[in-house]
């Protein structure tokens, strides 16, 4: 198993009070896997990107649990050693390219100087690298001298990934990769972390709010809400038969392009405050299957037929 | 007909570098919009469709005339837009909206709720002081902000961007406009929020007959709430149809290559991809011919020469393409 | 206009920790000094302008900050001269703010050709070093309480406009802006109710800076004699008439009202920084 989450709780400590962004999350990601994380605002999900990679911003950290990747626990590492997994072993994408990318460097150097840093070899062997990394991820060599700004979201959101491979890492976490982008490039791209996936092995959390999109795309689907993991199913099973209800009815609010009528469903009230949740199931206040347990504890996660759910209507 | 749009077009002109102003006279243009024509019954939702740069948003602008068009006119309830005086078209207003993408921009931060959805009432002297503050009230309790007192004295920094759109949809429609612009209006709002919010815009319509010119990149909500639908590419309508027709038979290779690359929610995906290549240039320099040929997997002769026009392929149902004469 | 809620305050001052207790350091200085000025009348022992004692007596129980260079307590003159200096502080700031902000507001959001004009001029004269150009305005004026106040006024409208003109340029281009034209309102009324309130907190901010500056270009004036005649108490003039008795040992002429002034100047200061930072985290959230 290459990567092993457990019972992660991930804090921040601000002068208004903690936020439980992330509680009690627990996972597992094999190679050649692509997880998606799936969630709205305040779910908690950039909070856990970011959190596998130790790059939580103060005042947040890493309160309890463990990031296991490949066995060792990412955790318990110093930040030199971590410095020397970032980038090699896991990549990030996150979504917006221009704030990742150096305005003033050409992309094509950017890219050697990114594989300089971690490995030992010529300049003229990285740059070779570097162009058949370009090829690899769609954008024409001839490109490799161009600024940032003369390329197109889509184009320099490759040229992300591209930096991101560059080392072979065995992870990639993206972030909203193609929020910003058209649906047509965000084919594109998500046709290349299939190829990632399928040709190099490489295994991939999907982090948006895209439900649609992971659903095509991913393996497994996690949901998360208010910094819990709600439901975690392989993506057929979850497109079928949701097992939560909030996966539910997240499921029932997404328009459906291939639908002939389509009752679309809101869920009434708004994600609670994370200084402050309800008590017992945060999701209760919401949730057309509430039942009295749920507004008073917290339901635990139970496994059905190797899924994973957090909810009380499935037994304690 | 309640608006008409003739041929409409804004360019942009590029800054130029210093040596370019030096070297060269000619000036080079964003042809944001490029031509664009189209109407809106009473009571309809008609949607402009297209990715970021297709001018759609502008084209929403330019109709409510809040940026100046380069050429072309603007007809809304019989009257021509685009050469009232400043003074008469500021009174006009009153009858055409706008609701914004961003609702964390589009309040001002220093007023509260309640001036903010009043603010019309009185510039428009439809009502003062008491009474108006009564149809704020009404209008808050319309749009699902309740208790009404509360928000109507809350500053919007304390709303989530759900209540926030809504009070922008509050200050839009208490003037009962007979069009409202409605730009992208939950793409910046939860998934599991959007079709409460959607279904207001509807119930609304319902109620005062509104018409809404609809601008989102979304083909899937625009297909859930709209009754005529124009995809929109680089400046120009591509195709335009009645939304049934658009889905059931779309003609456009740019419309069946958008609804083939739009995710959908169900399991054993994989469906058949209408792969398009390279990407949207920039509106400055457009394509001779058709400005879609460089990225058309169907394009052929006379595709890079001549520019095809907007052609009745069944009653309604509209499209620009030399695939189809 | 937002009502101003008290126990909010508080909570925002201690919130801001190092900042808002500057802040409130400052405000209590300010606060000091302007008690001293509207009740000068029963704070001070003596009348400021009569000779009361033998000149340059050290400070006793009688005279508890000694007298100065004709005899005057010093301590009275002190308290006198605050009013002085508030009243030429505030009058000249009103008028800079008067001047400054309106035009900031009109120039910045009408732009074109009477913004450039505008500019250039309100920019000519921020060039200038301050005192210098208090100096020449004074110079030509002549002494007197009024026609300091429009010396010092003339220094600081640049100040005034410029950060209206700079707000005002950025709000302008704000999407609730747009929105409010959207709606049907009058540049009129974009300005009143849209772009002014949003420009109100930086003025509030800039204005205490400002008067921290305003104070000592002020005793800079009087100590050149350019400010308000005498006897009229003023602490300028004072430390300069007790300037020459100072190295003979005898520091209460000068220490005094020096303190004073660089007391009044550091309140403001302190005032006007700390809500500046405290206002910072605010907008920062």
């Amino acid at each position: 198993m290459l990567l092993e989450i457990d019972d992660l709780h991930v804090y921040y400590f601000t002068k208004r009070g903690v936020v439980r962004a992330v509680e009690g999350v627990s996972f597992q990601l094999d190679r050649a896997e692509i997880l998606g994380v799936v969630g709205e605002s305040g779910s908690g999900k950039s909070t856990l990107g970011l959190a596998i990679m130790n790059l939580v911003p103060s005042p947040g950290r890493i309160v309890k649990g463990s990031i296991k990747l490949d066995g060792k626990d990412l955790t318990k590492m110093s930040e030199r050693e971590l410095r020397e997994i970032r980038g090699k072993e896991i990549a990030m994408v996150f979504q917006d390219p221009m704030t990742s990318l150096d305005p003033l460097m050409r992309i094509g150097d950017q890219i050697v100087e990114t594989i300089l840093a971690h490995e030992d070899i010529s300049k003229e062997e990285a740059k070779r690298r570097a162009l058949e990394l370009l090829e690899e991820v769609g954008i024409s060599k001839d490109r490799f001298n161009d600024y940032p700004h003369q390329l197109s979201g889509g184009m320099r959101q490759r040229v992300m990934i591209a930096m991101a491979i560059s080392l072979n890492p065995k992870l990639i976490i993206a972030d909203e990769p193609t929020t910003a982008l058209d649906v047509i490039v965000q084919d594109q791209i998500m046709e290349l972390f299939s190829k990632l996936r399928d040709e190099f092995g490489v295994a991939i959390i999907l982090i948006s709010h895209d439900l649609a999109l992971e659903l095509e795309v991913s393996d497994k689907i996690g949901v998360m809400y208010a910094g819990w993991l709600m439901e975690l199913s392989r993506a057929e099973e979850l497109a079928k038969k949701p097992l939560n209800p909030y996966a539910r009815e997240l499921l029932k609010a997404i328009p459906n392009v291939e639908l002939e009528e389509q009752e679309l469903v809101s869920i009434p009230g708004s994600p609670p405050d994370l200084h402050d949740p309800p008590p017992g199931c945060r999701f209760h206040p919401r949730c057309p299957d509430a039942m009295p347990i749920c507004t008073k504890e917290e339901p635990p996660t139970k496994s059905i037929d190797g899924r994973f759910v957090k909810c009380w209507l499935y037994g304690g | 007909m309640l608006l008409k749009v003739e041929n409409l077009k804004k360019y942009f002109p590029v800054a130029k570098t210093f040596i370019e102003r030096l070297l060269t006279r000619e000036e080079r243009y964003v042809r944001a919009v490029d031509g664009v024509s189209f109407h809106i019954e009473e009571g309809e939702v008609f949607s402009l469709v297209g990715e970021s740069g297709s001018g759609k948003t502008t084209t929403g602008k330019l109709v409510l005339r809040l940026i100046e068009p380069t050429s072309g006119k603007v007809v809304f309830q019989g009257k021509d837009i685009t050469s009232m005086g400043k003074k008469e078209l500021r009174l006009m207003r009153r009858h055409m909206q706008i609701i914004y993408q961003d609702p964390y921009a589009s309040l001002n931060p220093r007023m509260r709720v309640g001036e903010a959805i009043m603010d019309p009432l009185l510039i428009h002297r439809i009502a003062e002081g008491r009474d108006a503050k009564e149809m704020v009230l009404e209008m808050l309790e319309k749009v699902g902000l309740t208790p009404p007192e509360t928000f109507f004295n809350s500053y919007p920094a304390y709303l989530s961007g759900g209540q926030r759109q809504r009070v922008a949809i509050a200050r839009a429609m208490i003037t009962r406009p007979k069009l409202v612009v409605a730009d992208e209006p939950v793409s910046m709002i939860d998934v599991s929020l959007r079709a409460s919010i959607l279904d207001l815009m509807m119930d609304l319509r319902k109620e005062f007959g509104v018409a809404y010119l609809f601008i989102t990149h979304d083909l899937a909500v625009a297909k859930y709430i709209s009754d005529r639908i124009a995809i929109m590419y680089l400046g120009k309508i591509v195709e335009l149809g009645r939304t049934k027709d658009l889905f059931k038979n779309p003609l456009h290779p740019y419309t069946k290559a958008l609804l083939s690359a739009i995710p959908v929610p169900t399991p054993g995906k994989k469906k058949e991809r209408l792969r398009l290549k390279g990407e949207i240039p920039s509106a400055i320099d457009i394509p001779p011919g058709c400005r879609f040929h460089p990225r058309c997997p169907m394009s052929f002769e006379p595709c890079d020469k001549e520019e095809p026009s907007l052609i009745e392929m069944e009653p309604g149902h509209f499209v620009a393409c030399h695939l189809h004469r | 206009m937002r009502t101003f809620n008290f126990s909010r305050f508080l909570s925002s001052v201690r919130d801001a920790g190092l900042d808002g207790y500057m802040m409130v350091v400052g405000l209590i200085i300010v606060l000091v000094v302007l008690v001293m000025a509207v009740f000068a009348e029963f704070i001070a022992p003596y009348d400021p302008i009569k000779t009361v004692g033998m000149p340059v007596t050290p400070p006793s129980p009688e005279f508890p900050w000694g007298t100065d260079t004709i005899g005057r307590d010093v301590f009275s003159r002190v308290v006198y001269g605050s009013r002085t200096i508030m009243i030429v502080i505030l009058m000249s700031t009103a008028l800079s703010m008067a001047v400054g902000i309106p035009l900031g507001l009109i120039s910045g959001y009408v732009g074109g050709p009477l913004d450039r004009v505008l500019s250039l001029v309100m920019d000519s004269i921020y060039a200038f070093p301050g005192l210098i150009l208090a100096i020449a305005v004074a110079a030509m004026l002549g002494p007197g309480i009024y026609n300091t106040s429009i010396s010092l006024a003339v220094v600081y409208i640049p100040t005034y406009f410029r950060m209206v003109r700079g707000q005002v340029l950025s709000l302008r281009e704000q999407l609730f802006v747009e929105a409010a034209r959207a709606l049907g309102a009058t540049d009129w009324r974009i300005l009143r109710k849209y772009i002014f309130p949003n420009v109100f907190f930086i003025i509030a901010v800039v204005f205490s800076l400002n008067v921290a500056d305003a104070i000592l270009t002020e005793a800079g004036l009087s100590f050149l004699g350019l400010s308000v005649p005498a006897p009229t108490p003023d602490w300028g003039f004072d430390l300069k008439n007790g300037q020459r008795y100072f190295l003979s040992g005898k520091w209460w002429p000068v220490v005094f009202p020096g303190t004073m002034i660089i007391l009044l100047a550091l309140g403001f200061g302190l005032l006007g920084e700390g809500l500046n930072r405290m206002l910072g985290q605010k907008e920062v959230r």
